[in-house]
């Protein structure tokens, strides 16, 4: 049997009830992109192999404890709402660190400008508009990062995030209001 | 905030994030095997562990039965901190239990 069609419940109940590792093998097949995606996210670029530590710890935990998943929830939200944890933990302890490839080094790099003069201006509003992405609460930060940098639609961001497609709207929307406040307040108008 | 202005901040967000989205390592599923296995223990290989600590409980008392209570508390005073120093970070480096 294709083991794409076999539901998280089942597999889930495979590895409870047979301490089958071939289905433990399977959700980590499934969840680990998305797992890491999310992480990503809540840590921000530069920060991959956070990241990865981030999705290792969650499939670690999700092993230790699945025989405790009483399937209240979907596999997926509960999984999901580790990796959120883990990565604000980790995130609490990095937050004085810099990445390994700063924000406003992609954010120059983003610019396309072709003169000097606008390039500069470009790389600044860039700047700028990365650091206040940083100051931001942590649940507009990952959405604005899974939608404007992983390029995610409005739904997929809702079940990583775990919450109604209508609530990422709102998010993604009082996060550019926020940026746009944030960027006035420091002069800058053209973005 | 007009639509204009959301429609300014969306498209310079477009522009801030062009950074390709790194991807897992290639190891990954190796690294994590790896680290499912290792804290585990068979049944055979925890009694085994367990007759050794027995022994070398019982094999450390005749061993020092001779030797002065003063040597015995220096030696206890700097091993014991050492072993728990050693267990502790040991612990430290495996996955907080559930929070």
């Amino acid at each position: 049997m294709d083991p794409n069609l076999v539901l998280d419940s089942d597999l889930v109940a495979a590895y409870r009830e047979r301490d089958d590792q071939q289905a433990f093998t399977e959700l980590v097949r499934r969840y680990r992109e998305p797992v890491f995606r999310l992480a990503l996210s809540i840590l921000g670029p530069g920060f991959a192999g956070e990241a990865e530590e981030v999705a290792q710890e969650v499939f670690l935990r999700v092993h230790h404890s699945l025989e405790s998943f009483r399937g209240d929830a979907q596999f997926s939200s509960w999984i999901y709402r580790i990796a959120f944890n883990q990565a604000i933990n980790l995130k609490e302890r990095v937050r004085y660190r810099a990445p390994h490839l700063s924000e406003q080094m992609l954010a120059a790099k983003a610019s396309p400008a072709t003169d000097p003069l606008s390039q500069l201006e470009s790389a600044r509003s860039n700047r700028a508009l990365i650091e206040c992405v940083d100051e931001l609460p942590e649940i507009y930060q990952s959405a604005l990062r899974l939608h404007y940098w992983m390029g995610m639609g409005v739904a997929e961001i809702a079940s990583l995030i775990g919450v109604p497609e209508n609530t990422v709207k709102s998010y993604l929307h009082r996060a550019r209001q926020r940026l746009h406040e944030m960027l006035k307040e420091r002069g800058i108008r053209d973005v | 905030m007009s639509e204009r202005e959301h429609e300014q901040i969306d498209r310079a967000l477009r522009e801030a994030f062009t950074e390709p989205v790194p991807r897992l390592s290639a190891d990954f599923d190796r690294k994590l095997e790896k680290r499912l296995h290792s804290g585990r223990l068979s049944s055979g290989a925890r009694l085994a562990l367990t007759l050794y600590v027995f022994a070398a409980l019982v094999g450390t008392i005749w061993a020092v039965r001779s030797v002065p209570l003063l040597w015995l508390a220096v030696g206890f005073a700097v091993l014991v901190p050492a072993s728990f120093a050693w267990a502790l970070h040991r612990v430290e480096r495996r996955p907080s239990p559930e929070s």
